[in-house]
């Protein structure tokens, strides 16, 4: 949490100035028990003295209200830095998400990271607005009131200050013992959760093996469990609360009983001194279970800010410092490239190929044999880790983000559409004249679906969930073709279309991108016949290479996928 | 169960709430003893006040003895009585989620499948907790509230009616200034709400898409166009939060007010005591009973002030208590019949059949067909062409909205769905292991299988040299996604599991969609020792896994177009012969 102070900037005064004058609000605060002992004293000892009874009551109505207006300015304050905290977090972990490599973003997975940018991001500031309206107010309250309580009653100083220090302890002590019972509680309810999940994802086969029962037994004796866990963690930090009532109105009573012998008539203690010391006694005891409460929150902002760092803690992907493409050069040249995840096995190695303007090469395998890890060392969503891969002339890695984006346009096997229009997806790419437009969507046989929606201003939603996966895919073709780059990748980016259609598509695809290096990924042999080179893979491996005739006498996976169809 | 839907979701939290009858009246016991115990020892210690003004020494150990005991019951009732609210909330919850979860088992499948699953778990989770914080909140609240104020009443009447008037008739203004602030603040809280929404499917959006956004270069526009909801944020964040910062200061000094105006009016009475007017008109006040005046004046006020906190927490678990009774008042999937079913099963038949998921939109149409006994029927189609949706309808996950299924000459419905489910071996293309070893995800359709029964689905399966190579064997215990298995290894695990059921008739799936192609092969052969001679539905993307079927149904848009042999359906020159031709890329 403290490491995300630095997101401070621009509200930092905000920050000092807002426990500064709850801090006076505080002291005013502490001023009414005197005032109250005063009047006890002087108004009412004795002979009395009415005026002096309705003019402090104004005084009190005054500080009240100097108060309040302090208590607001430091509230508005307070809001203010802890919100400004929150925006700034959020942009600054939005950019450093963006600049993260994407094997990284996948393994933490969409919803985490949304998760950080919404609840985490907003618990930490909540905690930290918390922390400067209120936490810092607590302990001011608590060691002055006791300050106030030993000059009104020096006599017995030490009964307050036991009290407090009782009562701190208490309060450790019990933080201490029921946190890690919380935290346990916690993991149990994970427990049941993940068992939840389980049994969501399993449904069918749950209930193919009519094993309903068995599931539901499992579950019950988590949620027990989890209840009795919470149960305890409750029973221990529910003492709180009572122990520390119990320990201040014990010294309470004492200051009372003990207190009332130093009342005399001639000076010493007064009648007013006790009210008072009883005034001061309640504001403690208030101030310190305010704290209790207040750390649990405080507790669980500092996670969401352990959480946030983690992420921001996590290194960003470099571009190169720049680079002039050699257009002379082949287009894309794999020199025994490899990747690896970090684990003992290459997701894709002994990757060697070169590519030229016009041709195309076709890439064939089954799922998980490191086709679209191909893809991503060329538009560096992966950095190759043995041997390097070229572009233009140069190593991919030199290019900056700008450069290597004008060379390099793709079409992914999962589409994504933003939400706007489907002519604000199809912009993406720079190019935003309609002809063109209009053109390209005819070429991917989008058209027809996209005018009878409306046509280019048709509407898309999240994540395109107006459209099918067919329409998603041929949207993204038309996209890709409309950036219009020297290299095309397509990322079995028509697998969702009947064979018919995607035959056709592919041929306009391939028409219109006939001045490019294309890479054609796909799992049927069918869509790279034509390929003037054909990559096969297999668990990361090259198995073959060559044009279709010669794969299909050289390569027994090559032909034994050719059969399958 | 009908009427929970009907009912306000409070009334159903509280029939949940009411099976622990004995902790909730025990809970509400001990915190209305506590609470009131407490509330004795200002009038008390108000007493021991003026006895030291007086002079009075000699009653003060006896007034000191009595507020000691006050104070230490109540502070052993206080506890005792939240330990039981708790355990109260803890119970409650508990159950509604094991009756949530049993929701999730009994449900037809196209319920279930309208939500998504992280709303489901959302529902079981986070809204569970929030019911769980809402019955504890608003129990305590409400019974120590209601003693506060019945307690504090009577004691500040017997101390003097006059200055306890004068509270009663000040506090409501606290209740009232703190109930307008929370009713201004819902809008704001709204617009805050609104916005993050935006914001989370922005960022959703853009994290997902951010491949894209870095291939087209469009990283720093997504920021510009993020910054600009955040800003919007900023705005509404800010007075959301100043808002709800807003309520403690201003009801803090509405109760400062009350205090000075207390310290006046009882100041004067006092004054009147020393005075001895205040005889006259029954209102005599000690400085003692000031002193005690004032603890109750803020006593008396937090009930109204608890009240804006109070609503919120019964309005989080309302919310989230009406999200989570909207499951569980759903129907239940009916049983089916309980027709015996008698083995080998001859023949199923499709006559007729279709199905939707909404009304309006029909999805699948006039599906017919036999599958005879011992046969291999594949089912062949693009996605979204309704092969899985035949299978759904075959285990009756699904039930047909027209048509009918006959399973051994009868009407489906007439044998019981467990039955029915039973009599297949399913697998599927997202294979499913849980949590535990991998003997127990092998053993899950027989879970009294023998050491011996298990090794030998296992080599069937083709299983038995991985699991030799790991240093647990069949201890190993996976994890309930199985990442530390390859596809392959969990699929092979799934056909074991199958295997050892030993069902009648076989459902595979796409079952080797996701493995790459020299897995395929180990899975392939395990399939065969799997089919034997079974009746086998087959679901496969590539046609060449069909080729020897003894019947082909070519699947497109919800309909079969096509049936036949491979060989009558080459000969027919329809789309069959057409996607082979694609396939080859002619």
């Amino acid at each position: 949490m403290i490491k995300l102070l630095k997101y401070l900037k621009g509200y930092t005064a905000a920050a000092v100035i807002a426990p500064l004058f709850k801090i006076i609000e505080a002291i005013i605060e502490l001023s009414v028990p005197l005032l109250v002992s005063y009047m006890i004293d002087n108004g009412l000892s004795g002979d009395g003295n009415i005026a002096t009874v309705i003019w402090t009551g104004v005084i009190l109505v005054a500080l009240g209200a100097v108060g309040l207006g302090f208590s607001l300015s430091c509230q508005y304050l307070a809001s203010k830095a802890a919100v400004g905290l929150g925006c700034n977090i959020r942009t600054a972990l939005y950019a450093h998400i963006q600049r993260l490599s994407p094997a990284i973003i996948d393994r933490l997975g969409t919803g985490t990271l949304v998760g950080r940018l919404s609840t985490d991001v907003a618990q930490a500031q909540q905690g930290f607005a918390m922390f400067i309206r209120l936490i810092l107010r607590a302990p001011f309250i608590a060691i002055g009131a006791v300050v106030m309580s030993v000059i009104v009653a020096p006599e017995i100083w030490y009964i307050s200050v036991s009290a407090t220090v009782l009562t701190m302890i208490t309060l450790i002590v019990v933080m201490l013992v029921s946190v890690p019972k919380y935290t346990k509680a916690e993991k149990l309810l994970d427990k049941a959760s993940q068992i939840t999940n389980e049994t969501i994802r399993g449904e069918r086969v749950i209930r193919a093996f009519a094993n309903e029962e068995e599931s539901k037994r499992k579950f019950s004796k988590a949620a027990t469990v989890q209840s009795k866990a919470s149960s305890k963690a409750a029973m221990m930090s529910g003492l709180l609360s009572p122990l520390a009532s119990v320990i201040v109105n014990l010294a309470i009573v004492l200051i009372v009983w003990l207190g009332g012998g130093f009342v005399t008539s001639d000076g010493g203690m007064t009648q007013g001194d006790l009210v008072a010391l009883v005034n001061y006694m309640t504001q403690i005891l208030l101030a310190l279970i305010a704290v209790s409460t207040l750390l649990i929150l405080v507790s669980k902002a500092m996670a969401s800010g352990a959480r946030i760092n983690e992420i921001l803690e996590l290194p960003e992907v470099e571009q190169g410092a720049g680079a002039i493409p050699d257009m002379s050069a082949p287009l894309v040249e794999f020199r025994n490239a490899a990747f690896s995840f970090g684990g003992e096995e290459n997701a894709v190695e002994g990757l060697n190929f070169t590519l030229n303007a016009g041709e195309v090469l076709g890439v064939i395998g089954t799922t998980g044999s490191g086709k679209s890890t191909l893809a991503g060392l060329i538009t560096r969503f992966c950095r190759a880790t043995e041997g390097e891969v070229l572009i233009a002339g140069r190593n991919v890695l030199d290019y900056t983000d700008k450069q290597l984006c004008e060379l390099v346009t793709y079409a992914p096997q999962k589409p994504m559409l933003f939400s706007g229009t489907v002519r604000s997806n199809l912009e993406l790419g720079g190019e935003s004249d309609l002809p063109r437009m209009t053109d390209a969507l005819k070429k991917t046989e989008a058209w027809g679906f996209v005018s009878a929606k409306g046509g280019v201003d048709a509407v898309v939603n999240q994540k395109g969930s107006n459209f099918s996966g067919g329409e998603k895919q041929r949207l993204s073709l038309a996209r890709a073709l409309l950036k219009d780059a020297p290299i095309l990748i397509l990322d079995d980016a028509a697998s969702a279309l009947d064979y018919v259609t995607e035959y056709r598509v592919m041929k306009n695809v391939l028409g219109d991108a006939k001045n490019s290096a294309v890479i054609n990924i796909t799992q049927r042999v069918g869509s790279i016949v034509g390929a003037d080179k054909i990559l096969v893979l297999d668990g990361g491996k090259v198995v073959g290479f060559g044009k279709h005739e010669e794969l299909l006498k050289s390569c027994e996976l090559y032909g034994r996928l050719n059969n399958n169809g | 169960m009908k009427d929970m839907n009907k009912k306000s979701p409070m009334s159903n939290i509280l029939r949940y709430a009411l099976r622990h009858r004995r902790l909730l009246l025990i809970g509400i016991f001990c915190i209305v003893i506590g609470t009131a115990l407490s509330m004795i020892a200002p009038l008390l210690v108000g007493k021991v006040i003026d006895f030291i003004g007086a002079g009075e020494a000699d009653s003060i150990p006896t007034y000191c003895i009595v507020t000691l005991a006050c104070v230490c019951g109540s502070g052993v009732f206080t506890w005792t009585g939240n330990v039981f609210l708790y355990k109260l909330s803890f119970n409650t919850v508990r159950d509604i989620r094991v009756d949530l979860f049993g929701k999730l088992l009994s449900l037809p499948l196209v319920k279930i499948e309208g939500y998504s699953r992280g709303d489901l778990m959302s529902r079981m989770t986070t809204f569970g907790e929030n019911v769980s914080d809402g019955i504890y909140q608003c129990v305590l609240q409400i019974s120590s509230g209601a003693v506060t104020l019945i307690v504090t009443l009577v004691c500040m009447y017997l101390l003097n009616w006059v200055v306890a008037t004068v509270i009663l008739l000040l506090t409501p203004i606290s209740a009232l200034v703190s109930v307008k602030i929370a009713r201004r603040n819902r809008a704001a809280f709204r617009t805050q709400g609104e916005n993050m929404g935006r914001m989370s499917g922005l960022g959703e959006e853009f994290i997902f898409g951010s491949r894209l956004l870095r291939a087209y270069g469009r990283v720093e526009s997504s920021e510009e166009e993020f910054a600009a909801v955040n800003a919007d944020l900023f705005k509404s964040g800010l007075s959301s939060q100043f808002a709800g910062a807003l309520v403690n200061p201003v009801s803090r000094f509405v109760n400062n007010i009350t205090y000075a105006v207390i310290a006046i009016v009882g100041g004067v009475f006092v004054f009147g005591t020393v005075l001895g007017w205040t005889g006259a008109i029954g209102a005599p006040l000690t400085v003692g009973a000031l002193s005690a005046f004032l603890t109750y004046a803020n006593q008396f006020a937090r009930p109204f002030n608890d009240l804006t906190s109070v609503t919120n927490e019964l309005q989080t678990a309302s919310a989230s208590g009406r999200k989570i009774f909207e499951i569980l008042s759903l129907g239940d999937e009916d049983k089916g019949g309980d027709a015996p079913i008698d083995l080998p099963v001859d023949y199923i038949e499709f006559k007729d059949v279709s199905f939707s998921y909404s009304p309006d939109k029909p999805f699948i149409e006039g599906l017919s067909f036999r599958a005879d006994g011992g046969k291999k029927i594949a089912l062949v189609g693009t996605t979204g062409s309704g092969k899985t949706t035949v299978i759904n309808l075959l285990m009756r996950f699904y039930d047909p909205s027209g048509g009918i299924l006959i399973y051994d000459g009868e009407d489906i419905r007439d044998f019981s769905r467990s039955d029915v489910r039973n009599s297949f071996g399913m697998v599927l293309q997202d294979t499913w292991l849980f949590g535990g070893t991998i003997r127990e995800n092998i053993a899950y359709g027989k879970p009294d299988a023998t050491e011996e029964e298990i090794r030998r689905a296992a080599e069937i399966a083709h299983l038995d040299n991985f699991i030799s190579t790991l240093e647990n064997g069949y201890d190993t215990v996976i994890s309930g996604d199985g990442e530390e298995l390859s596809e392959g290894q969990k699929q092979l695990i799934t056909v074991a599991r199958v295997f050892l059921a030993s069902p009648e008739m076989l459902i595979l799936d796409e079952a080797t969609a996701s493995v790459d192609a020299i897995t395929e092969c180990a899975v392939q052969a395990a399939f065969h020792n799997l089919m034997g001679n079974k009746t086998t539905f087959v679901v496969a993307h590539r046609l060449s896994t069909v080729r020897d079927s003894d019947l082909i149904l070519v699947m497109d848009n919800g309909r079969i177009i096509e049936q036949g042999t491979h060989d009558e359906l080459v000969r027919l020159g329809g789309l069959y012969s057409e996607m082979l031709k694609a396939a080859r890329g002619e």
